[in-house]
């Protein structure tokens, strides 16, 4: 077939420069800017895409000048420019969604917390996150963390190009919830997503995958490489989800379980029929395990394990009076063989055994979180010391930063403030509502007005905390700081 | 939490991953010139290719995206024969054939793992 044009140096050119404008293109919104204002990690993430796109074009720039002389090669070499394309395809997805996260946009004060949090576990002390604005209604951290997988791997085939930043970690919020407070606890799961990549987990896992897989594949002999390889997969999956549960759990306390129980309506498993002794009936949907992530129950059931051993949360999370809590309570009582998982990708038998092999690493899971976050105080003592004091604040409609206990005056931290102000939330609302005039507890508005009052009273709080525990003379006790002017003599 | 966009990046990391490996064949190819770090390279992707049921749960398959996930694996062994690849890339790793063999066997790899990365972009790729 006659050509149009002899392929070579001529024609890399024409198509390194059409793939030059499209990195360009995409560079030139990360641009620094006066306003809005974005904290130091969305500055360091738009200077590394920048930097990024520098070295790309430069690349490009001599692409064609580099090329393979055999013609023979000239397909392979070719093909490199749509390899670079997708992963910027990669980049340009999550460009915008980051430009939109300004700090008028983002729960900042809270992922601040939660950031002060995780650097007082060992080896995370450096960590940050850029925060991203999602069209879906969900937290993702794994997913903007393929970002770093992509930038990573093209910092490989792109002369001077920079991995992406080890400490920079990047998390997904929905654009409409930058102010329900509790619904951000979430947060917390994606941290885990960062906890768990960081460390390796998923390397570190593989000896007892594989030790629970043997043992709950021991009747499928024929299974083939490729079947084990699945099975593999559906556990380090499921085995990640639920390390983030976990770690979300030690990281803000059962504030995180409760949340999980709102956004996906999990009170609807409860039944008040008084022919269903147990008190709730449990829906398909509630039980099943996805290819990804494990049964919503049984992922509750996992925090109640957590929450009953010794970091000692239970008997406050039972004493909270709420259908959130019996939800959890159902969960806990629900047996391993109640779950269920089902796909056309293997058969039925081989699926039901795969699970049950997750069924037996899931302690395992539960160890790695508590060895990962050795010396984490949970928070329970100081919840437990302030949580009424912050509940009266709060009822009152007074910013809790500061409570007197009779004798000291305390900046009690974000864990207890979130925990104090959740319960408050689910048991006591109806005392603020009754004491504004006009307003009625039994209407869903109103209800959801002075939910986001206490809301925002105790986000205010918690960004006070971090400059409150600045003050000159302050004294840490625990997790907590004592006020040191007005301390009795 | 994952969804189907992450699914589709691990397709990119696999193309990624064999585009490391292409670049640096290419070199020896055109150039018969080793790159630094052209053998270890070789020995990853080796063992990242040699499925059994003995290595599953080896770490050292978890090195590369050729088989970190069940979809690279899937889109690997769609791709090409596991066993020839492994052959081709041994002859240029251990370097005891001629010059030529090992050429030929380079240029043979470059095309096995072209089409990897080619179908590794295509379900990678949104469809407009």
């Amino acid at each position: 077939m006659p050509r149009r044009a002899q392929l070579g140096v001529e024609t890399l050119r024409i198509d390194a420069a059409a793939l030059f404008s499209f990195v360009d293109s995409i560079c030139q919104f990360c641009v620094d800017r006066d306003s809005p204002a974005y904290l130091e990690p969305s500055k360091d993430f738009f200077k590394y895409i920048r930097d990024l796109g520098d070295a790309t074009k430069a690349y490009l720039n001599v692409f064609s000048e580099k090329a393979p002389r055999d013609p023979r090669l000239y397909q392979g070499y070719r093909q490199k420019l749509e390899t670079i394309r997708s992963a910027w395809f990669e980049f340009h997805q999550f460009i915008k969604p980051a430009i939109d996260a300004d700090t008028l946009s983002m729960p900042y004060s809270l992922v601040e917390a939660l950031t002060g949090r995780l650097n007082e576990v060992k080896d995370l002390d450096k960590t940050r996150f850029v925060l991203f604005h999602l069209d879906e209604v969900n937290y993702l951290q794994i997913r903007v963390s393929e970002v770093k997988r992509t930038a990573d791997r093209l910092s490989i085939i792109i002369p001077d190009a920079q991995p992406f930043p080890a400490d920079l970690g990047m998390i997904g919020i929905p654009y409409s919830q930058s102010s329900p407070l509790f619904l951000n606890c979430l947060i917390a799961h994606e941290i885990g997503h960062f906890v768990f990549q960081k460390f390796d987990r998923k390397k570190r896992l593989l000896p007892d995958v594989q030790k629970c897989l043997n043992a709950s594949l021991a009747a499928h002999a024929g299974a083939t490489a490729e079947m084990l390889d699945w099975s593999r997969d559906r556990l380090l999956s499921w085995a990640e989800e639920l390390f983030c549960d976990l770690f979300a759990i030690l990281l803000v306390g059962p504030c995180y379980a409760l949340a999980y129980v709102e956004l996906f309506g999990l009170t609807t498993v409860l039944n008040p029929d008084p022919g269903v002794a147990s008190g709730y009936s449990v829906t398909a949907e509630s039980i099943i395990f996805s290819r990804s992530h494990p049964a919503d129950l049984f992922r509750l059931k996992q925090h109640v394990a957590l929450l009953q051993g010794n970091i000692g949360w239970w008997p406050k999370v039972s004493a909270i009076r709420s259908h959130y809590i019996d939800v959890l309570e159902a969960a806990s009582s629900l047996p391993d063989d109640k779950f269920f998982f089902y796909t056309d990708e293997q058969p039925a038998a081989y699926c039901v055994d795969t699970l049950k092999g997750f069924f037996a690493l899931a302690p395992t899971v539960q160890n790695t979180v508590s060895e990962i976050t050795q010396g984490l105080d949970p928070g329970v003592r100081d919840y437990e010391r302030f949580g009424a004091l912050i509940e009266s604040h709060l009822e009152q409609a007074v910013v809790p930063s500061t409570v007197f206990d009779g004798k000291d005056h305390w900046y009690p931290d974000t864990v207890a403030l979130l925990n104090a102000s959740m319960k408050f939330s689910l048991e006591s609302l109806e005392k603020l509502i009754n004491s504004v005039q006009n307003q009625k507890a039994f209407l869903a508005g109103h209800r959801s007005r002075w939910l986001n009052r206490v809301e925002s009273l105790t986000s205010k709080a918690i960004e006070d905390h971090y400059l409150l525990v600045t003050e000159k003379g302050k004294v840490p006790v625990g997790s907590s700081f004592k006020r040191p002017d007005l301390s009795s003599p | 939490m994952s969804s189907e966009s992450e699914v589709r990046s691990r397709y990119l990391a696999l193309a990624l991953d064999a585009r490391k490996v292409i670049d640096s064949l290419i070199v020896f190819v055109d150039q018969e010139k080793r790159e630094e770090g052209l053998n270890e390279s070789l020995r990853d992707v080796i063992d990242s290719l040699q499925l059994s049921r003995e290595n599953i749960f080896s770490p050292l398959r978890n090195r590369l995206a050729f088989s970190e996930y069940y979809e690279q694996a899937r889109t690997v062994r769609e791709s090409l024969n596991s066993a020839v690849i492994v052959e081709k890339l041994e002859t240029v790793r251990a370097g005891q054939a001629t010059i030529e063999k090992q050429k030929q066997d380079a240029f043979d790899a470059i095309q096995l793992l072209s089409a990897v990365e080619s179908r590794a972009l295509y379900y990678y790729r949104p469809q407009p």
